[in-house]
Order: structure tokens, then sequence, then C-alpha cells
């Protein structure tokens, strides 16, 4: 009778101990989703502008449709609050709201999406304890005239589910949120916050995400370029000439790269437009050569279809610059291996820290020399190549 | 005594699940009243609505992009059960009743010699009550209206009003509001047929 009682105590404590151990261990964890939740909610109103809109054509529509769902929402039967014509349906799956975007509102006829996000709500956990949430209270306003000439003109307000999974009990803070519903705004619905753990102490990175085991990297390939074209390769550029970088390594893995004019140090990769890799270092592919910083359709190395490349100029001050180009090659993502706190040796700004950003994107070249030493020639799975350039007036 | 308990186990485990199936048959008893079979011919009339819609993109001559035509057949299609449903048609001028495949129906209506195609429903009422097939979905049928108006250079040519039979099929779709399951009924079209033309 002893060992049945034993045993059912335990496998009571066991099972609340599985529903109670999500949580999230610092402040700074839950602004990195809440970061994600917001982005995922701009994307899906960015594209929303552009199916609106006369400027892109069907096929084009089509694969922003396409990119959208894949990246953005959990999967293409996910309902959404049909807000745009109140004659149909209480709601659709995101694939049909999409496509009667373009059907209802075929060229040249349009419709314009305005939206602002009011407010950001705590990270959740589903009462199964299954996946983690954030609910995203919008205000959109809808106007155009549809195919039956009816001018359709409304503000209202909705909620966006935005989940996170979870994964050994911890909730995936490296993974991009995923819309799983939209919904007509709800006040009043109770749900359980995750709680933090140890805030104010936190040490963003290495508390929040266990440091995976390193293999050192091989190598790589990186070089400058004028033009496109590899024969353009040079590190002495005149002013004005175009700036591209050639790359390539014999494994998978993630690249960052910074350019260091002697006062400054600015972010070059990931691409700016690129939100979903900013803490991660742009994925790069075995043996695959890149040519970056060219806004050319093949050298877009990103999903989406229409992405748009950050693409650079070089200016001298004076008769002759000399800069640095730093590229990192990290085997993982860089978010897992950069250990150090970044907040801490004060690398990030105060907004940088809140939009969730573990990678500074623009520092003091003194501030930047203070990172690398601190984070990337300590860290292992890492390579740095210094090129030095120069630019002529 | 294992004997003794494994029975007590089933016996609770038979008793559990009678209890499961009497709260599932609950809400069954309660949709088959008036109001929800009012919410099914409202949630049938957004259907129509929503079918008309898409006709009015198909037809329209002014959409010179094909493509989007094309995409709006294909939304029409998916407002019904399967490709194989047929949508039957009649003409005020003679007494002949054709049917047609829904995909067909609509390909057939994006070219005809009208410049301009004017198709909607109205009054849309059950007319049957719901069954509840072994899949669990509800199945029935309603009646509407619908008005064909076919012009040519901005001149009506063509009208007619034609009652029709149009069978629903009725199943759920779960909204999630956080971690809360909302469920509520779906209509999907079947069969639209013919009872009489004006």
């Amino acid at each position: 009778m002893n060992t049945k009682y034993f045993l059912a105590v335990l496998l009571i404590f066991l099972v609340h101990k599985s529903y109670c151990q999500i949580e999230l261990s610092s402040e700074f964890e839950k602004n990195k989703l809440v970061g994600k939740a917001e982005s995922a909610v701009k994307f899906f109103q960015s594209t929303l502008t552009s199916l609106g809109s006369n400027s892109f054509n069907y096929d084009q529509k089509q694969s922003l449709i396409l990119d959208l769902i894949k990246n953005t929402f959990e999967n293409e039967k996910v309902r959404i609050l049909n807000d745009i014509e109140s004659q149909g349906s209480e709601d659709y799956s995101i694939d049909v709201y999409l496509r009667n975007i373009l059907v209802w509102f075929p060229p040249p006829k349009e419709v314009s999406f305005n939206y602002k996000i009011e407010k950001i709500s705590d990270v959740y956990i589903s009462d199964d304890h299954t996946f983690s949430f954030i609910k995203v209270e919008v205000s959109r306003g809808i106007d155009g005239i549809n195919n039956d000439n009816t001018k359709i003109s409304k503000s209202i307000k909705i909620d966006v589910y935005v989940k996170f999974g979870i994964i050994d009990g911890q909730i995936k803070t490296t993974s991009r949120g995923r819309i799983y519903s939209i919904t007509k705004h709800t006040e009043n619905i109770a749900f359980k916050v995750v709680p933090i753990t140890k805030e104010g102490n936190e040490t963003p990175v290495t508390e929040a995400i266990k440091p995976i085991p390193v293999i050192e990297p091989t190598g790589f390939e990186a070089y400058t370029l004028a033009c496109t074209k590899l024969n353009c390769r040079t590190v002495n550029f005149k002013n004005e000439d175009d700036l591209y970088l050639y790359f390539k390594s014999p494994n998978a893995g993630y690249l960052t790269a910074f350019l260091d004019d002697g006062k400054n140090c600015f972010k070059l990769l990931p691409y700016s437009l690129d939100t979903l890799t900013t803490n991660t270092g742009m994925p790069v592919e075995a043996l695959k050569e890149y040519i970056l910083f060219s806004t050319e359709p093949q050298f877009n190395y990103n999903a989406n279809k229409f992405f748009v490349e950050d693409s650079y100029q070089l200016v001298a001050e004076t008769k002759k610059d000399i800069n640095h180009l730093f590229v990192i090659y990290s085997k993982y993502p860089l978010n897992r291996i950069d250990v150090r706190n970044n907040a801490d040796i004060k690398i990030l700004s105060e907004a940088e820290t809140k939009k969730g950003y573990t990678i500074p994107q623009t520092l003091s070249s003194s501030a930047f020399k203070n990172w690398m030493n601190n984070n990337i020639n300590s860290a292992k799975g890492l390579i740095l190549k210094d090129i030095e350039i120069t630019i002529q007036k | 005594m294992r004997k003794i308990a494994i029975v007590k186990v089933m016996i609770f485990f038979l008793i559990a699940s009678l209890s499961v199936n009497a709260q599932e048959k609950q809400p069954v008893e309660k949709l088959l009243g008036a109001e929800d079979l009012k919410i099914f011919a409202t949630n049938a009339l957004q259907k129509t609505k929503e079918l008309t819609k898409y006709i009015s993109t198909i037809t329209d001559k002014g959409i010179k992009d094909n493509e989007i035509k094309l995409e709006a057949t294909d939304l029409a299609v998916e407002l019904f059960v399967s490709e194989d449903n047929v949508v039957e048609v009649s003409n005020a001028n003679r007494s002949e009743v054709i049917g047609y495949k829904i995909r067909e129906y609509l390909n057939k209506i994006r070219v005809l010699a009208f410049t301009k195609v004017e198709i909607t429903f109205y009054d849309v009422q059950y007319i049957s009550e719901f069954k509840k097939g072994p899949d669990g979905k509800y199945y029935g049928v309603i009646t509407f209206f619908q008005k064909f108006e076919g012009y040519k250079e901005g001149k009506l040519v063509y009208k007619d009003v034609t009652q029709k039979n149009i069978e629903v099929v009725i199943d759920k779709v779960t909204t999630m509001y956080g971690s809360k399951k909302v469920e509520r009924w779906n209509v999907l079209l079947g069969n639209i047929t013919v009872k009489e033309t004006k």
C-alpha cells in the first residue's frame, strides 16, 4: 500500500512539475518573443498592403501569398476574421482570405490596409501546456472599392495570436512566431502568463539558450568585389565604387559582416530587412557561392522572391581611406554560440536591447573591437576574416 | 483479486464513455432546434453571397487578367463539397433543364456572350430537416431564388428568376481564441437543382 501510495504521489508530483516548469528565464527573453510576435504581425500587414495594391501583378501576388503563409502562419488552414467583406462568412482560412483580396478587388480596383499595433500581451501558455502564445491587439482600417463597386471603408480591432513552440519543457525563443488565429478583438479572456524566473539578473542568451557543442569549422573564402563578376575582385576601391562580397564555405553555417571605417562600425549582414536572421546571422549553404550586397534577382538568397538586399557605395572622406570589412562565419546560429552578455559590456544600445537584438547593429569602432575581443575572438566555432580595403578619391 | 480490479476498471471506463457519449449527444439534440436551423440558413445565405461575388469577378468583362477569373473559379468551387457537384441551369425561353458540374458551369458563365452578367441569390430558406450523417456532418436542403440578368452594351437583354434547391452540408470549424477553442458550424454547398423558372 505504501509503495502504491508513494507511486501515486510521485506521479502527481511529476505531472505537476511538468506543468509548472515552463517559464522564461529573463525579461530579455520575453522581449525577444514580443519582438518576434510584432515582426510576424508587421510582415502580415505589409503583405496585405502589397496584395491590395496594383504595384504587383497577379503572379507576384500569388508568390507573396505563398511566402506569407509559409513563413508567418502555422498553416494555410488558420482561421482569420473576415474583415474585408460584410456579406461573407464570419471567418475564412488564411489561404482563402488572401485569395479573396485578389478576386474581390481586381485591378484597377485597389484596397488599402492601415494598421496600428495597440497592445502586445505577456507571453501566455496554452491550457494543455503544448505551446506558448502572444496576443497582439491591432486597430485596422480598410479602404477600397470591391468588384460590386461597393465602397468598403471600415475600422476594426482584431486580435492576432502568435504561437511559439515548446520543446523539452522550454519555449523555443530562437524560432519564429507563427500566427495561428486572427479573431475579432475580445476583452476579458483570461490566459495563464508564463512566469519570468530571474528578472533583473538575466544574462541574455547564456541563461536562455543552452550552448551547444561546438565543432570547429574548417575555413571559408571571402573577398571584396567592385562589381558582381569574380574578375572584379579588389581591395583597392575608387570613390563611389560599389561594394560586393564574395563568400563560399565548405560548411553550412551563418554569416555576419561589419564594416569599420575607423570611427564607426556598421552591421552589413544579415541584411537589415531580414528580421528573421537578425540574431542568428545569414544562413549559408555548404559550397554555395554567394555574391552579397547586390539587389539583382539572381543574387537574392532569401525565401522571399521580392526581398530587397542592402547595397553599398564606398565614399572616401580623405584622399585615401582605410576601412575594414569583418566577415564572421559561425557553424551554428550566432545567438547560440555568442555566449557573452552583450548588454553587460555595453555593446547593445538601449533601443537594440529593447528590440531583442543580440548582435549590435551599429557602434563605435572601439566598442566593436571590444566586442570582438570579448566575444568573437574567444568563441569556439567562429572564424573571423578581416579584409582591409582602401578607398581613393 | 486481480480479476476484480480489472472488471472494476472496465466498468469505470464503460460509465465514463457513456457519460462522454451523453455529453456529445446533448448539443445534437439542441442543434436540431429552430434557432440552429436559422443559423444554418444564415450560413448558407452567406455562402451563396460569396458565390455571387466570385461570379461577379468571373463574369466581369472589364477584368482582362484571366488568371484572376480562374482564381475566382477555384475559390467558388471550394465553396462546394466536391468538384462533382452539379448545377442545373434552366432558361425562361425553353423548358429543358441541363446539369453541369460546378467548374463547367462557372467556365460557361465566364464566356457568356453578355457584356455584363449579374447573378443574385435571395430568400434563402431551409426546407428539410438536417440529418446527421455517419461522418458527423449534417445534411439538408435549402431553397432560394436566383435572379439572372444579362446585359449587352449596358442594356438588359435577358432576365429570369429561378427557384432552386441546394443541398448543404454542415461541418464544424474551430477558431482559436488564445488557447480556447470555439467551434462553429460551416456550410458547404452541394448539388443545385432547378425547381421553377419564371
